[in-house]
């Protein structure tokens, strides 16, 4: 959880901020927070938010309530969520910007991404129409408003429709419900209200792309949805839409009201990442004769070369194994170490390269959570987005100096060399001197036959040191030093052994060996003086230092190395020039590159830097590792969140006769995913009908789970009712569980249940295949046509963008 | 015309030798079909006719021992299910995969334009339209999952018509007949008949003499135990009709 912060240290982020790197941020406090959950808490939100007195008094009742519940006991593992851990914070924000303008982009994008060509766009005429022309939007709102619909974020209406509001909000999910309910209720900010007027029916479905710029939408988002007698309404919540939940909590309630003979489908796509701990409350009241279809769709990264900091190592995600200690931030915005619980491969998909002013970068998916500090209005707040929501100049947290776990390198032997004698001292662990060397050697030395050289003359400012060095740790006296720049180390056995420790190869194939990156971080900073002070000056019209070297990729570990140690580097540019070489005949291009490092140690564990520039960079293998407790983790020095559980469990009380529910979710887990989801269905009038379908998709080892309940309470006769659960595994490490629940209070009840697993047959992809498909596509095909029930009752354009989704689904889990 | 001459071969199978699991089923089978040609091939049940035919197609299930296959210039075994389906073949299925949720009339539009990118919705409609009708099947038939509650002589003629639809130049038809009706069989030979060109050719696998009487084929083998053990024109056909496979037996 990520937010509480002491007025200190709000301080000093700001004030180092503007003082480091030239970028102020404007004299705005961030919120403080006090720990936990209190009275006061609420009484602030309620009064930032300037909400009328019933309101208030509905948020207090609600946090005495929370205080006094226990935790659910239904569904997954809640024992980990500590409320006093959890910041409820909220952003503030006057109004609701009608800021449509942004939009299209993020629709364009998401076309982009997943890869439908342009003719296609067209072919799909309406989707282009509404999503990329304001006015078209407007249109349909209008049209709306003058048939009475209302369509505006939760705020807006306790302000503008306290008479519906009032009525309606907490009826379906009241505060005591349960723990989170109650949280909810005290904490909510931000979320949907719509109400449908009597027998108006809203032909083109409402979506959640309105609210896309709501900013005060944040982890406990309220949604309300009423409609009156006759209406009929779809309202869909799409993947488009975020999830701005902080950490570890995301506990959001949706109520819906179907009143006599009306119509509500509710359709959620959420394919991006779900946070930790999603618990969300979803319920309708449905009165007589009334339809409540709930559609519900769950899936959801990091390439594998990004650079994760665990306690004394800097690891590619992909080498990433269980048990690894990583730096994650706490509550306090502190580095705390925690343990990796499962790194989970997140199949090939569309990442983006971001870049912040200071030159650090990642590649994420756009659903990847960043730690985004933003400004809204008067004050400023810290929430987690994901990279499609984030744009350059938005502030993203970066690691500053980390907490140091390092330790010295116990050294191997020296090598057996025969028909060698000389003794030369053996030093048995790193210290800061031998690393202060090894910098040197690694920037201007080379073996050669068997000897050591590095290129220098006597007047070179380091002469003295390194000749010193050498004498002191290994006894060597003898050093020859040449005319031509250059200083002989006549040891085979020095060699020998500076190139067992990992430094072989000459100038354009040395690496930084792994066991620097555990060092500890003094050791680490001499390790790069050694370096400075063997390669490094002060590029002409520069201030800052800077090493340079034609490979790339070592500049690049030593960069990922000072980040670990306090030194703040900088960016790596590109030199290119035609030359001859002294003793050569032609012109030939060399390439430099140059790493700059900034002037001042970095202090403060986290930075924030304003993002530079967000660009795509195909389709890659991704990966993410999910942390136990904070869930965030540090990548190429910028902090990143993992995604994971979700569990949702919409539900449907049929209040009076003829209503009628229908509940479809589809959820996919992948590797080191658990999909809890299901439904639940309440049968408390004659004459009620309900379906259950849930179908689950698992895959490379992930989890899939249905847990429904069908209650039949007395007097509700002639109830007919099917809960049908079917479970597709692709591979046999999956798996997939059902836990229905039923109560049956009515002997006339009818009620269905079928289970069925099944796994992709090898037939049935062999058929497919010799028709001309790819593996994957055919295993496309049969995960599409096993989540048809859900697709069909989708419009075309999120069809579309679902198959496209699981195509990108299958590849990654074929390769 | 195109350039086909006598001495091309659309498919060479040379001496192969096939095995599920630990049992040996193909043992030294060879064939040669030249462009054109109809081939028949006879044989009791589990004589390997229907495993000759997914080894052909590519299931995963089959392991071959020995032997090679070349179709048209290429090393059959080089090619994956779906190249060897781009480059030309087609199996009709003995037993048509159901897949759930999937439309039929989808699934043969997106298997028409994986090898055909410039088909138009209109030119699809258009020869499906042509294909169901010789087929005496009406439309409805493809607004269906791919083989889900297909009656038997349903599924044969999904295959027929995907059959006519991919326009494939090596057809295998696995038992194509069976199941099928006097009536229904004489649609699916006709269908078939249609086909039948410088450019198309055939395996028609039957343990049925009764189809090959309509089909006329160019040549007739007859497959016991893994091994074509005669090979020969109308008299192969004829002799089975009259006697069994028990001639041929040893």
């Amino acid at each position: 959880m990520v937010g509480k912060m002491t007025a200190q240290e709000v301080r000093t982020v700001n004030e180092n901020y503007a003082e480091k790197y030239g970028f102020s941020v404007e004299d705005a406090p961030l919120i403080k927070f006090d720990q936990g959950l209190s009275e006061e808490t609420v009484k602030k939100i309620t009064e930032l938010k300037e909400e009328p007195g019933w309101m208030r008094e509905r948020r207090l009742q609600a946090l005495k309530i929370f205080f006094g519940k226990p935790m659910p006991e239904w569904g997954g593992d809640l024992k980990d969520i500590n409320f006093d851990e959890v910041t409820y914070y909220l952003k503030s924000s006057e109004r609701v910007e009608d800021d449509w303008e942004k939009v299209p982009e993020n629709i364009k994008r998401t076309f982009e991404r997943l890869g439908i060509p342009e003719a296609e766009r067209k072919f799909l005429a309406g989707v282009g129409a509404q999503f990329e022309s304001n006015a078209v939007y407007h249109k349909i709102r209008d049209d709306l408003a003058k048939q009475g619909v209302i369509f505006c974020d939760m705020d807006t209406a306790v302000k503008e429709h306290p008479e519906l509001v009032k009525e309606f909000f907490g009826k379906i999910v009241p505060a005591g419900d349960n723990k989170f309910s109650a949280l909810n209720t005290a904490c909510w900010s931000g979320g949907s209200f719509i109400y449908v007027p009597k027998g108006v029916k809203v032909a083109a479905p409402l979506q959640a792309y309105f609210r896309i710029n709501a900013k005060n939408m944040g982890q406990f988002e309220r949604t309300l949805i009423v409609a009156d007698e006759g209406a009929d309404v779809t309202y869909y919540e799409t993947c488009t839409s975020p999830v701005y939940s902080s950490d570890s909590l995301h506990a959001a309630v949706v109520e819906l009201v179907a009143k006599k003979n009306s119509k509500i489908r509710y359709v959620t796509m959420q394919n991006w990442s779900t946070n930790v701990y999603n618990l969300v409350t979803k319920r309708a009241f449905a009165y007589e004769n009334a339809r409540v279809e709930w559609l519900d769709l769950n899936s959801g990264c990091l390439t594998g070369n990004s650079k994760i900091f665990t306690n004394n190592d800097v690891k590619e995600i992909k080498d990433i194994e269980k048990e690894d200690v990583v730096y994650s931030l706490d509550e306090n915005l502190k580095f705390v170490r925690k343990k990796v619980l499962e790194k989970i491969y997140s199949g090939k998909k569309e990442v983006f390269k971001l870049e912040t002013r200071n030159r650090r970068e990642i590649l994420a998916t756009v659903n990847h959570p960043f730690l985004a500090l933003q400004k809204t209005g008067k004050y400023n707040s810290l929430s987690w987005k994901p990279l499609e929501f984030l744009k350059e100049g938005d502030l993203i947290a970066v690691s500053g100096s980390i907490p140091d776990f390092g330790k010295s390198y116990k050294l191997p032997n020296f090598p057996k060399i025969p028909r060698i004698k000389t003794k030369i001292n053996k030093v048995e662990e790193t210290n800061s001197d031998l690393m202060w060397l090894l910098g040197f050697y690694i920037g201007d030395g080379y073996p050669d036959k068997s000897r050591i050289c590095f290129s220098l003359t006597k007047k070179d400012k380091s002469y003295e040191r390194l000749t010193e060095t050498i004498r002191r740790l290994f006894g060597i006296q003898k050093l020859k030093q040449d005319k031509n720049a250059l200083l002989r180390v006549n040891s085979k056995l020095l060699m020998e052994w500076i190139l067992s420790l990992g430094f072989k190869g000459r100038a354009n194939q040395k690496k930084v060996p792994g066991w620097v990156f555990t060092l500890p971080k003094d050791q680490k900073r001499e390790f790069i003086n050694g370096y400075i002070d063997a390669d490094g000056y002060v590029r002409k019209g520069h201030k800052n230092k800077s090493i340079t070297s034609s490979n790339k990729e070592l500049l690049e570990s030593i960069k990922t190395l000072s980040m670990t140690c306090d030194i703040e580097p900088m960016k790596i540019s590109k030199w290119t020039a035609r030359q001859k070489k002294p003793l050569g005949k032609e012109e030939k291009e060399y390439t430099h590159y140059f790493l700059y490092f900034g002037e001042k140690k970095l202090e403060d564990s986290l930075y924030f830097m304003p993002i530079s520039s967000i660009k795509s960079m195909g389709i890659q293998d991704t990966w993410d590792i999910e942390v136990e407790g904070a869930h965030n983790f540090i990548a190429n020095g910028i902090i990143v969140h993992n995604s994971k559980l979700t569990m949702k469990y919409p539900s449907v009380y049929l209040m009076e006769r003829n209503a009628k529910a229908d509940i479809l979710s589809v959820a996919f887990a992948s590797r080191g995913q658990h999909q809890d989801a299901g439904g639940k269905v309440v049968h408390l009038a004659p004459n009620t009908t309900s379906r259950i379908v849930s179908k689950s998709v698992s895959k490379d080892g992930g989890r899939a789970s249905y847990r429904g309940l069908l209650k039949v309470g007395k007097g509700a006769t002639g109830v007919k009712s099917t809960v049908r659960c079917d479970a597709l595994m692709l591979d046999d490490k999956s798996r997939s569980d059902t836990y229905p629940t039923m109560i049956v209070d009515e002997k006339d009840a009818t009620i269905s249940h079928e289970a069925k697993v099944g796994k992709i047959g090898e037939d049935q992809l062999f058929y497919l295949m010799s028709r001309g498909f790819s593996e994957a596509d055919a295993n496309a095909m049969v995960v599409l046509g096993f989540i048809a029930d859900f697709t069909k009752e989708l419009p075309m354009e999120y069809a579309v963008e679902l198959n496209k989704l699981i195509r990108l689904e299958m590849d990654g889990s074929l390769c | 015309m195109t350039t086909v001459t006598e001495q091309q071969k659309v498919l060479r199978v040379e001496d192969l030798h096939v095995s599920v699991g630990e049992k040996r089923i193909l043992n030294g089978v060879s064939l040669e079909v030249k462009p054109g040609e109809v081939h028949a091939i006879l044989g009791p049940n589990g004589s390997g006719k229907s495993t000759l035919s997914f080894v052909l197609a590519g299931h995963p299930k089959y392991k071959v021992e020995a032997g090679r296959v070349t179709f048209g210039e290429k090393d059959l075994f080089m090619l994956t299910p779906g190249e060897r389906s781009k480059a030309g073949m087609f199996l009709a299925f003995q037993y048509p995969t159901e897949i759930q949720g999937l439309s039929f009339v989808h699934f043969l539009y997106t298997s028409m334009k994986a090898r055909e990118p410039e088909l138009t919705p209109q030119e699809f409609t258009k020869r499906l339209k042509e294909a169901l009708e010789l087929l005496q099947n009406d439309k409805a038939f493809t607004s269906r999952e791919v083989n889900v509650g297909f009656s038997g002589g349903e599924k044969k003629r999904g295959e027929v018509l995907q059959l006519l639809l991919l326009r494939p130049t090596l057809a295998i038809l696995d038992e194509t007949d069976s199941g099928l009706d006097v009536d229904a069989l004489g649609v699916v030979v006709n269908a078939i008949k249609r086909l039948r060109g410088p450019r198309f050719s055939a395996v028609v696998i039957t343990h049925y003499p009764k189809m090959l009487e309509l089909l006329n084929p160019d040549k007739v083998h007859v497959m016991v135990e893994g091994r074509i053990v005669a090979t020969g024109g109308h008299e192969v056909m004829r002799k089975v009709e009259d006697e069994g496979y028990g001639w041929l037996e040893k």
